[in-house]
C-alpha cells in the first residue's frame, strides 16, 4: 500500500484515475492506478496489501500442525489446495510416508475444489461481462460441492481437512454415490455453461484476440497455471512433477491457442471437465487402508530447509519451509500464483479500454488474500 | 539433469564462489558469493543446459549472525529445479536486483525490501508493497521484532512472590 497518486508524472492529455479498492469488479480489495488517455490506459499500477495478515510471521510462532488452519485462510475459494501444499512441505520436510487411501482422498478434495474455485472465477468474470446467468448456474453446482464437504469435514469455506501425514477424516458411506451422481451431472452443466457463453458473440468481442500473453513474455512474469496454459504452453504440476498419486490417473492437460481472454476461459472450462475425470477414477480406485500415517505427537523435524510446491487451481502454489529441529518452523515463506499474475496487470492492460480491464482482471482469476497473505 | 550433474556443471563454472549445501532434499540448494550474485543468475537463466526461465519464488531469511536470500528456479525446458542462496551481513544488507534477468521478481524484491530491510540497491521503483505508507515501526519478518503495541506476557515468578 503507499499513497502512489501524488507521484504520478503525466501529460496534459493524459489524467489519472483511482479505481478500488472497493469496486465490485475487482473480486477483494485491489487498488487499481490508471493512466488514462481518453478512454485508454497508458499506465496501470496495482496497489495491493489490504489484506496483508503476514501469515508468514504467524506460522513462526505456531507449531506445524497449529499453522494448518492458517493456510485455510491464503485463499479461501480454494482452501484445500493451501492445506495440501502445507501438508506435502512438511512431509518433505519430514519424509513422512502417506497412506495410499490418505492419497487419493486429498485429491478427491483437491480436484473438486478446484471445481469449486472454477466456478467462482466463472460466476464472477460472467458477472464482470454483463452475464447475470452464468453466476447463478455456477454457485447452484458449487452449492453441492459445499455439501460433500460439509458431509465430510463439516466444514463449508476453510475446511482444514489435511493433516500432517494425511487427512482428518474419512468421507461418509453415502459420500461416494453422492459424488458420483455429481460428475455425471456436472458435465451436462457444463454444457450448459458453454452454451450459454463461449460462442455468445457479444461475449467473443469482449474476450477474442483481447490481451494476448505470448508464453516467453508469461515465463518470465511468472505466470503458472492455467494462464500460462492458455497461451499454449504444455505445462502442469499434476503432470511434468506428479505429486501425491497423481500419476496413477489418467488425463490430459488442455491448452489455449494464442493466449487471449476466450483462451484463458476456454482453459478454466475444460479444466472442470477433466477434474471429473480425475475424480472418477479416484473414486473408483479408492484403496482401503488408513488415512493416518504415523506421526509423533511431538513433531520435530530435523534442521532443514525444504521447497515444494502443488498445482492449485490459479496456478503454482509452494511452501518455503526453514526448520531449526524445533517444534515451531524457523522461516515459511508462501508462494502463490495470484502475487505473480497480479504484475501480469501492466503488461496486459497497456492500450486497452478500461472496459477491457474488467475482462482481462477476470480471466487471470486473482483472490486478493493470496495475494497480501 | 540430475541434482548431482547440476551441482558439478556448477562448481566447474564457478570453482570456489559457489558453495553446495548437503541436504537430503531432490534439488540442489547452493550458495554464492554476494559479488557474483547477478552473473550466476544470468548464467543460469541463459546457459542452454540450465536454462532456468522461471522464478518461482524469491524471499528473504534473517538468522542471528546474517541475512539471507532465497531464489527457487524451475526450468520448463529441461524440467529440473535448483535453490540458489546469498549470504548477507547482519549490518546494512544490500543486495542487487534481478529485475532485468526475470521480470516478476519486481514485487517479490519490494516485499523482502519492507518486511527484512534487505535494500535491493537498483530496484526501480522502491515504494511500499503490502505495509501502509506512514509505516515506522521497522521490520516486522526479523526475529524478535514486536509490534508497538505488543504487551509481553506477564512474568509468572514474579507475580508469585
Amino acid at each position: 500500500m503507499s499513497d502512489l497518486i501524488k507521484d504520478i508524472q503525466h501529460n496534459e492529455d493524459e489524467f489519472i484515475i483511482n479505481m478500488g479498492p472497493q469496486h465490485p469488479s475487482t473480486h477483494g480489495v485491489l487498488r487499481l492506478i490508471l493512466k488514462m488517455k481518453g478512454e485508454f490506459i497508458m499506465d496501470l499500477i496495482p496497489d495491493v496489501g489490504f489484506l496483508h495478515r503476514s501469515l508468514e510471521k504467524i506460522a513462526e510462532n505456531r507449531t506445524y500442525a497449529q499453522f494448518m488452519p492458517f493456510t485455510d485462510r491464503v485463499d479461501y475459494c480454494a482452501s484445500i489446495p493451501c492445506n495440501f501444499a502445507w501438508a506435502a512441505a512438511v512431509e518433505k520436510l519430514a519424509e513422512i510416508e502417506i497412506p495410499d487411501r490418505a492419497q487419493y482422498l486429498r485429491v478427491i478434495m483437491a480436484e473438486l475444489n478446484r471445481i469449486a474455485s472454477h466456478l467462482v472465477w466463472l460466476g464472477t468474470m460472467s458477472l464482470d461481462l454483463g452475464a447475470f446467468t452464468p453466476f447463478l448456474y455456477a454457485f447452484r453446482e458449487r452449492e453441492q460441492i459445499l455439501d460433500m464437504f460439509e458431509m465430510t469435514c463439516g466444514q463449508r469455506l476453510t475446511y482444514n481437512y489435511m493433516r500432517i501425514g494425511g487427512v482428518s477424516k474419512d468421507v461418509p458411506p453415502k459420500f461416494y454415490k453422492r459424488c458420483k451422481d455429481f460428475t455425471v451431472d456436472f458435465r451436462k452443466k457444463v454444457d450448459d455453461y458453454e452454451a450459454l457463453l463461449t460462442y455468445n458473440p457479444i461475449f467473443l468481442t469482449r474476450t477474442k484476440n483481447v490481451a494476448i500473453l505470448p508464453v516467453d513474455d508469461a515465463l518470465n512474469y511468472g505466470a503458472s497455471g492455467p494462464t500460462i496454459r492458455a497461451s499454449g504452453h504444455d505445462w502442469d504440476l499434476r503432470k511434468t512433477h506428479p505429486y501425491s498419486s497423481y500419476d496413477k490417473f489418467n488425463f490430459e492437460i488442455p491448452t489455449g491457442k494464442t493466449g487471449d481472454v476466450w483462451d484463458r476461459y476456454l482453459v478454466r472450462i475444460r479444466e472442470m471437465r477433466i477434474c471429473c475425470d480425475i475424480i472418477d477414477q479416484a473414486l473408483e480406485g479408492l484403496p482401503e487402508g488408513p488415512i493416518m500415517a504415523r506421526v509423533p505427537k511431538m513433531f520435530k523435524p530435523k534442521p532443514n530447509e525444504v521447497y515444494s510446491r502443488i498445482e492449485a487451481p490459479r496456478g503454482e502454489m509452494g511452501y518455503y519451509i526453514i526448520s531449526d529441529g524445533t517444534t515451531k518452523p524457523y522461516r515459511v515463506k508462501i508462494r502463490t500464483a495470484s502475487f505473480a499474475h497480479v504484475q501480469l496487470m501492466n503488461y496486459l492492460c497497456k492500450g486497452w479500454k478500461i472496459a477491457d480491464l474488467v475482462a482481462i482482471f477476470g480471466s487471470l482469476d486473482i483472490v486478493l488474500p493470496e495475494v497480501d497473505r | 539433469m540430475t541434482k548431482e550433474e547440476i551441482e558439478k556443471k556448477i562448481t566447474l563454472d564457478f570453482k570456489d564462489r559457489v558453495e553446495i549445501q548437503e541436504t537430503n532434499q531432490p534439488e540442489p540448494f547452493v550458495y554464492i558469493s554476494k559479488d557474483k550474485y547477478i552473473e550466476f543468475c544470468q548464467y543460469l537463466k541463459n546457459d542452454t543446459d540450465l536454462s532456468f526461465e522461471f522464478l518461482f519464488q524469491l524471499g528473504g531469511s534473517h538468522f542471528e549472525d546474517r541475512f539471507e536470500v532465497f531464489l527457487c528456479l524451475s526450468s520448463h525446458k529441461h524440467r529440473h529445479e535448483i535453490v540458489v542462496k546469498v549470504k548477507l551481513p547482519a549490518d546494512n544488507p544490500e543486495i542487487n536486483s534481478v529485475i532485468n534477468i526475470w521480470r516478476v521478481a519486481d514485487f517479490f524484491e519490494l516485499e523482502v525490501m519492507e518486511l527484512f530491510g534487505i535494500m535491493v540497491v537498483d530496484h526501480p521503483n522502491p515504494r511500499h508493497l503490502l505495509l501502509i505508507e506512514e509505516w515506522d515501526y521497522g521490520y516486522p519478518m526479523r526475529k524478535g521484532w514486536t509490534g508497538p503495541d505488543f504487551i509481553p506476557m506477564p512474568d509468572k515468578s514474579k507475580s508469585a512472590e
